[in-house]
């Protein structure tokens, strides 16, 4: 396709300014993001054991809330019945105070009587949650964050569509070509584009579906006095399209009974109607809101592979009733424009087709922060001053900068996450807030890796943080393996699927940062003397 | 975003009229990098009220008095997309005014056009 060159250097400049403004933001929100995938299994690996909890029987589940709220009248506000226990959340019902920081199970020891322990929930996947949502900007203020990842998210659809425009002139010549050999700046724009190319609805969607994350609330201010004129709230609490809940179809309506006498619909009972409305729905926990209160609900989250779900799948019920107040999220019964919502967030949160498309987002995410590494690249190669004849030149500042930059918070991320998680094991039983030290290791390690960066110089600084990311990384089943080989020293090794799947997925990270260590080492030594990344430069 | 080459603006590259047979004149180049902060500043500001106009008329007919359900939240999901569009596109005028006549012109006769339609 033909452009004019006026055309194709404007969008270059466009391209080039907003991938350098956004690039290194992004890298670690698609690096959080991939792992955001996974974040319950992660949460999976570092949860301490919780042997005194017998999970609950979900006939007896009804019995349990009662007994419990007589006990601890407080718990009403909010109540999560777990029905598919993890190594994070065992299946008995809890709840947490209102600051979060303390967790409350309950249940019936083998003798039938009510059980209660505390402890200290694991954050983690709240945490990689939201170093997705802000990239670790503004570290303490989530909302600004989101908000800052908005404009991030703006900058990052400019630089898609301003990439597309300037590819499309050599876009058939380009496309399957990965021009591997002496010009590594080449093969790194061939890889740059491919990867940017085939996963460009991935990234148009995830682009687009950030920008509504983050400025909803604004724009639906906004819409509330240009389009409602004020009156938005009456959208906003339209009552959904009406379902009728099986087992009340057949009996007649019972009068109401008065607030002090009446009891809760079982759990059992609610669930059997929802497996009667929607088969394929299989419940992952039940979440009470204000029981004996004004407005009691119960929110019954679960999924199913077969449709494309809105985070996840859910009804709301009227817990002592029975009655459907919004079952538009049912999986089945999801109709009209909020089939359309469903998709816009199944396509951001990979809520869809299961463990497959999972796998698939997680590698997209990967390809995507490599994408974001490699643009760096490419701009820190377009401007390296390169040897002429007598010697190496010195780098300008822009260019040693933004090398150092680029190591430091890439492979920070990378470190710190793996660090962090790793430490939730170490740090246990010795601190008292083990969430706020993941946090705390995660800053620590990000920001010393981008100070060793800028000591050391770019090139010696990649080897020796890719050596310390590979570490932190094989740190995650080597605690694993002490806490299995030797218990006394406190730690332990879950072994649900999720904990192993996460040593697994760690043991392989370990082994391609390491290899990555070596290639860029080789590189540093072998490589031409007047790249940035050659150790005469350092 | 400096200017990197020397613009072609105002060079004579057309063919003489009488020449019918060969095609239409070249289209001239303009240094488009002229004015990017003004450009941009359009694309940002016109972009988003023309996204929000167009979620208005997207809301037609009874945009205050809807009973379709979950239609508004589609109304917010439009926002975006055509934000970015116009975003994209501030680039392609010759200099910041004309960006700021046209997608400015676009938004008063897209809010004149709502309020006319939605009463």
């Amino acid at each position: 396709m033909k452009i004019r060159a006026d055309i194709l250097r404007i969008y270059k400049d466009v391209h080039t300014w907003t991938g350098i403004i956004a690039g290194l933001a992004l890298f670690v929100a698609f690096y959080a993001g991939a792992l955001t995938v996974f974040k319950h299994d992660l949460a999976a690996w570092v949860a301490a054991p919780t042997p005194e909890t017998r999970a609950v029987d979900i006939g007896q589940a009804g019995h349990l809330i009662e007994q419990t709220l007589q006990a601890r009248p407080e718990a009403a506000r909010k109540l999560i019945l777990t029905l598919r226990a993890t190594d994070a959340q065992p299946g008995v019902l809890s709840w947490k105070n209102p600051e979060g920081t303390r967790q409350y199970l309950s249940t019936f020891d083998s003798s039938g009587k009510l059980r209660i322990t505390e402890r200290e929930p694991t954050a983690v996947a709240d945490l990689i949650d939201n170093l997705h949502r802000t990239a670790g900007f503004v570290p303490g203020d989530l909302e600004l964050g989101v908000l800052v990842i908005g404009v991030i998210a703006m900058l990052y659809g400019l630089a898609l569509v301003s990439g597309l425009i300037i590819l499309l002139p050599t876009l058939v010549k380009d496309m399957f070509a990965l021009r591997l050999g002496k010009n590594l700046k080449l093969m790194w724009k061939d890889a740059h584009n491919a990867i940017g190319l085939f996963s460009l609805p991935f990234h148009i969607v995830i682009a687009l579906t950030t920008v509504v994350f983050a400025f909803h609330d604004q724009i639906y201010d906004i819409q509330d006095a240009l389009i409602y004129e004020g009156r938005m709230i009456e959208q906003w609490t339209m009552p959904a399209p009406p379902i009728a809940a099986p087992s009340l179809a057949a009996k007649q309506p019972e009068p109401r009974a008065d607030a002090t006498t009446r009891r809760i619909v079982a759990p059992s009972a609610i669930l059997a109607d929802l497996r009667t409305l929607s088969p394929g729905f299989k419940p992952d926990y039940m979440q009470y809101y204000d029981l004996g209160g004004k407005r009691p609900r119960v929110w019954v989250h679960g999924t199913d592979a077969n449709y494309m779900m809105r985070y996840d799948g859910f009804a709301i019920l009227d817990p002592y009733t029975g009655e459907i107040i919004n079952g538009s999220y049912l999986p089945g019964h999801t109709h009209g424009w909020t089939s359309w919502l469903a998709v816009f967030f199944a396509l951001h949160f990979a809520t869809f087709g299961g463990a497959t498309v999972q796998w698939i987002y997680f590698l997209l995410a990967i390809a995507g922060a490599f994408l974001f590494y490699s643009g760096n690249l490419l701009w820190i190669e377009s401007r390296r001053r390169r040897a002429i004849k007598h010697g190496i030149p010195e780098q300008k500042t822009s260019v040693r900068v933004m090398s150092a930059l680029t190591v430091g918070v890439c492979l920070g991320c990378i470190a710190g996450v793996s660090a962090s998680l790793a430490a939730g094991k170490w740090l246990h039983g010795l601190v008292d807030n083990l969430n706020t030290w993941h946090v705390a290791v995660y800053y620590a390690v990000f920001f010393l890796s981008i100070a060793w960066a800028f000591k050391r110089g770019a090139a010696r600084a990649a080897v020796e943080l890719l050596w310390a990311c590979a570490a932190a990384t094989a740190a995650i089943p080597l605690t694993s393996l002490l806490g299995l080989l030797l218990p006394f020293t406190g730690l332990w090794a879950n072994m649900s699927p999720s904990s192993i799947g996460v040593d697994i997925g760690a043991l392989v990270g370990a082994a391609c940062l390491s290899w990555m260590a070596i290639a860029t080492s080789r590189r540093q030594r072998h490589g031409q003397a007047d790249s940035v990344w050659a150790l005469a430069r350092a | 975003m400096k200017a990197t080459r020397q613009t072609d603006a105002g060079r004579h590259t057309a063919a003489p009229p009488r020449e019918r047979s060969r095609p239409a004149r070249k289209e001239q180049e303009y240094d488009l990098t002229k004015g990017w902060a003004g450009k941009t500043l359009a694309g940002v500001l016109c972009g988003l009220a023309i996204a929000l106009i167009a979620s208005g008329l997207f809301m037609l007919p009874n945009a205050k008095e809807n009973m379709v359900y979950d239609k508004y939240q589609i109304a917010m999901w439009i926002v975006p997309p055509i934000w970015l569009a116009v975003l994209s596109c501030c680039y392609l005028f010759r200099d910041a005014l004309r960006a700021w006549l046209w997608l400015g012109g676009i938004t008063v006769a897209g809010f004149a056009l709502f309020k006319g339609l939605a009463g």
